[in-house]
């Protein structure tokens, strides 16, 4: 790509802070992040209420991505890692999260976080994350009961919704609001491999396909191969989605379209970003963690 | 007519005449058992070799196979009744050592935990059948000491009898009978071995080693070199099956173990507890270290055994490994950090 190339698929980095909460007062600092293969996240907590985050996109070095998200989210806060009595890394590339204290399964952080979030009504969460795409079951305290993933393929997932915004020059938050910009819903895409995808766009553009078209098709495809994966651990009220293309209305409303069912939505003016649940989640882990461990020492203590 | 089941969803055509533990057996699905040996006919009293048949539990080597029945050999109240029916046999048997932290590489004369030598385990420590089954099935840590008496230990010709250690399965009676007019030479008086007159000539022995070769327990042994080397040459002519044994594969959750057959690279690793259930499945940047690391932790004292396969790729790997047990169990595995961190309390 050239210097002056518009980086058209790259979602802007979302950044939180709330003045609600002191945080110097607030008796512990825990944080949880979350290194996928296409963003970073990390939330802080202040005695176990949000505090603030921040997403960016996770670098060819993961230890960068981790801390380049954890700076983001104490930028201007005055806090220093020093400051963070407990860290749980999460996500695929949680390892690289050097300095976590813990690190667990993504799949119980996105459920821990989308019932915070969501609220405790939420049983199926659907994580559309860069670079894979689960389906979550949980019960009413966001404990995992199911899940499932696609296979190891990027169609379907944040990476290949990036290659189509690449391809048609449009900026990956537009494609949601101009998918729907058309006369007729047209015949889903037959290929949302990421492979192709390329050369199929552009061939449709050829035929005298509008952009909106093809993107109509590129959300129509992928929202049903998403839909069939949902539909192998079933779908049960209220439904939630999580990561990335949450955001993007035209793989969202045609998902509902398909299932049947509507997808939780966060309440108006809410601060929160289903990007941040897995982080979100890992966060309130650090938390329960911490207590546990002050809880047993405070134990161990008391018998001596 | 083939009988044609299927064993924990998968569809298995057994022989004719077989039971439900042979067609586990032909499966390849380990089901834990001590009274049956394949071949030999059982008292089918040892109660280990529960499983459920299209929702009833019972005991797999006392049901013919039949088409159309459905087994779950991984049933909760099937392990349980196992886990129970062990802790019976251990009552009966010396099993210390077992579920002891130092039981590998230990001599057993100098004892770190002080147990009494009549406790501590017998020779065939390390090649025991009934320690391999034990560790398998769970019931070790719960189950009363057993104190060994040292008596009644008689070597009748070759074979060694040592009657403290038999837990009366009944294998070496017919694994003795039928092999000849004559019946078995052996019976079973009060839940332990006998020759059926006094002593093994008299009663029709022909020294053909079989029941030595069946006994799980250790209670009849062809002792010392000279006895091995007898053994070897009756186990070259007998026409008894292969013992079968729990799954090799799963490692005994050890330091010796981790160190000697782990390489410190990246994989997953599953744990288990008691009876097989799944405690924690794992993916790290080097397995040596995480499970070094989990032997210190929360989980250990409930682990008996892991598995461990090598994965570069070990968090994708770990969640296709979660998926297929979420899909099974329906929760997270049980060893969990992650249980009681749901319980909403006050702040600190
Ligand atoms: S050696 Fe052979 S004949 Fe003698 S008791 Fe054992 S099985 Fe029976
Ligand atoms: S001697 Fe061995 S094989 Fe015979 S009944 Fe006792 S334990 Fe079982
Ligand atoms: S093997 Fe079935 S009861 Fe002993």
């Amino acid at each position: 790509m050239t210097e002056q190339a518009r980086e058209f698929w790259r979602w802007s980095e979302t950044a939180y802070q709330t003045d609600d909460v002191d945080w110097r007062s607030a008796g512990s600092i825990t944080v949880g992040i979350d290194v996928g293969s296409v963003s970073s996240q990390a939330v802080i907590l202040a005695g176990g209420k949000l505090y603030s985050f921040y997403s960016t996109r996770t670098g060819s070095n993961s230890p960068d991505s981790a801390k380049k998200a954890l700076s983001g989210a104490m930028d201007g806060t005055g806090m220093s890692t020093d400051d963070v009595s407990y860290v749980v890394g999460t996500g695929y590339g949680r390892v690289n999260v050097p300095f976590a204290n813990r690190a667990i399964t993504e799949i119980a952080c996105h459920a821990r976080g989308a019932n915070f979030m969501a609220g405790p009504t939420v049983r199926t969460i659907l994580d559309m994350g860069g670079q894979d795409c689960k389906v979550i079951r949980c019960d009413d305290k966001g404990k995992v009961q199911n899940f499932i993933m696609n296979d190891k393929c990027a169609a379907g997932t944040g990476r290949g919704m990036e290659v189509i915004a690449d391809t048609l020059g449009v900026p990956i938050e537009d494609i949601g609001r101009r998918s729907f910009e058309i006369d007729s819903e047209p015949e889903p895409v037959s290929n949302v491999c990421t492979v192709f995808a390329k050369s199929e766009a552009t061939a449709l553009l050829k035929a005298g396909w509008s952009v909106n078209r093809v993107l109509a098709a590129y959300c129509a495809a992928m929202a049903e191969r998403v839909s069939s994966l949902i539909d192998r651990i079933g779908i049960e009220r209220d439904f939630f989605i999580t990561g990335g293309i949450a955001k993007n209305a035209g793989v969202v409303r045609r998902i509902e379209r398909i299932t049947g069912v509507e997808a939780l939505k966060l309440p108006e003016g809410s601060n929160l970003d289903p990007q941040v649940a897995g982080a979100l989640g890992a966060a309130l882990f650090a938390h329960a963690l911490l207590k546990k461990e002050q809880k047993e020492r405070a134990a161990a203590g008391a018998d001596l | 007519m083939t009988p044609v089941l299927t064993i924990d969803g998968v569809r298995v055509e057994a022989s004719p005449g077989a039971t439900v533990l042979d067609a586990c057996d032909a499966a390849g699905v380990y089901v834990p058992r001590l009274c049956a040996y394949p071949g030999l006919r059982s008292t089918g009293e040892c109660g280990l070799c529960y499983v459920s048949i299209g929702g009833e539990t019972l005991r797999a080597c006392s049901v013919a196979a039949d088409t159309g029945m459905t087994v779950d050999t991984t049933n909760a109240e099937a392990r349980s009744l196992r886990a129970a029916s062990m802790r019976v046999i251990l009552a009966g048997h010396p099993h210390v050592c077992l579920s002891c932290p130092e039981r590998d590489g230990c001599s057993r004369d100098e004892c770190t935990y002080n147990n009494p030598p009549e406790e501590r385990c017998c020779g065939e420590f390390g090649r025991c059948e009934i320690a391999k089954v034990a560790s398998y099935v769970g019931g070790l840590p719960d189950a009363p000491a057993y104190v060994h008496g040292w008596r009644g230990q008689t070597l009748d010709q070759t074979i060694l009898f040592e009657l403290d250690l038999c837990v009366g399965c009944g294998r070496c009676v017919a694994a003795c009978d039928g092999l000849d007019e004559a019946g078995s030479a052996l019976e079973l008086v009060d839940a332990v071995v006998r020759p059926k007159a006094g002593d093994l000539r008299t009663s029709g022995c022909t020294m053909c080693g079989a029941c030595v070769m069946v006994c799980p327990a250790g209670a009849l042994t062809a002792a010392g070199g000279r006895g091995d080397d007898w053994l070897a040459k009756r186990r070259e002519r007998t026409s008894l099956h292969e013992r079968v044994l729990p799954p090799e594969d799963l490692l005994p959750f050890t330091v010796r173990v981790i160190e000697a057959l782990v390489p410190a690279k990246e994989g997953v690793f599953q744990l288990y507890g008691q009876g097989g259930d799944t405690l924690l499945i794992s993916g790290v940047i080097d397995l040596r270290a995480g499970l070094l690391r989990t032997l210190e932790g929360d989980v250990a004292p409930r682990a008996c055994s892991f598995r461990f396969e090598e994965d570069a790729f070990y968090t994708q790997r770990e969640s296709e490994l979660l998926a297929r047990h979420l899909q099974k169990h329906g929760s997270m595995p049980q060893g969990d950090v992650l249980e009681g961190l749901f319980d909403e309390d006050d702040d600190l």
